[in-house]
């Protein structure tokens, strides 16, 4: 993982959900991701705010589109994983899975 | 398609208290889901957060500016010597002409293909100019261009005491 870049829970959400989306994405698809996944409705002003904190870390990176009549002549902004992100990811899986085999009992319900 | 209004109320919050200029591309994505069904409940709901999210910061921002350009103001009196009455005129033209620039900037930008930011920018020193004739006093070209460049200074300020970056770079 990288040094002093620990994500919290819908950082998390958010980085997979565009790993997931593979092509750039903007904050529409990535919600809908989220939701989809998640079953829970992802406010798209959290979801924004995530992924500024994530380019912070240059963990994504972004760009303004072209505005469009049917979004109000305002642009999409799209973001895509970086290879910081993506090591990032991995990183953090294999954490998470070698501490989720370290619980059986656990893993017993969940199979 | 028939295209429906967002509730009336919750744009207007999203615009002036500066949500639309914070994060442009959140609110075109509001409007192009609430254009594809979502409901007002829902726009309502992603107002909200936006706010929770991003009205703090631009309020300090928006208050320092809004500060910064009353200066401008008193400041432009010592060069133009006018009536108090002038400033409660020149706000109403201001806020006579917000909904007209407005819909005139969404209209425009995408067929300059400029950030609707950008031409509400253009706009609003459109409306200060307005504002400064509205002082109903002669004034020289170089008194007029010397206010528009106090009130670009004035209106950089929010900006540097805003905690989120304006424009993305790629």
């Amino acid at each position: 993982m990288a040094r002093g870049s620990s994500l919290g829970e819908f950082e998390l959400m958010v980085l997979l959900a565009l790993i997931r989306l593979e092509d750039e994405a903007y904050g529409v698809p990535i919600a809908r991701e989220i939701e989809q996944c998640a079953g829970r409705e992802a406010a798209l002003g959290s979801v924004y705010a995530a992924l500024e904190r994530l380019e912070s870390k240059g963990l994504v990176s972004s760009r303004l589109g072209d505005p469009t009549a049917e979004r109000g002549g305002r642009a999409k902004r799209f973001f895509k994983v970086t290879d910081l992100g993506l090591s990032e990811a991995r990183a953090i899986r294999r954490a998470l899975t070698s501490l989720w085999n370290g619980i059986p009992k656990l893993r017993e319900q969940m199979s | 398609m028939t295209k429906r209004r967002p509730p009336a109320l919750a744009a207007w919050l999203l615009k002036r208290l500066g949500i639309a200029d914070a994060n442009e591309p959140l609110v075109g994505d509001l409007t192009e889901e609430f254009q594809n069904g979502r409901s007002a409940s829902w726009y309502w709901r992603q107002t909200a957060s936006a706010l929770r999210r991003y009205v703090g910061p631009r309020s300090v921002s928006a208050l320092v500016g809004w500060t910064a350009q009353l200066a401008v103001v008193l400041a432009m009196r010592q060069f133009t010597p006018t009536s108090w009455v002038a400033l409660p005129v020149g706000a109403a033209i201001l806020i006579l002409l917000n909904p007209a620039l407005g819909r005139f900037t969404k209209r425009a930008a995408p067929r300059l293909r400029l950030p609707v930011s950008a031409l509400d920018d253009f706009s609003y020193y459109l409306a200060n100019y307005l504002l400064i004739a509205s002082f109903l006093v002669p004034m020289k070209v170089t008194t007029v261009l010397l206010c528009e460049v106090l009130w670009f200074i004035a209106r950089q300020v929010a900006w540097v005491f805003s905690c989120r970056p304006r424009h993305i770079a790629n």
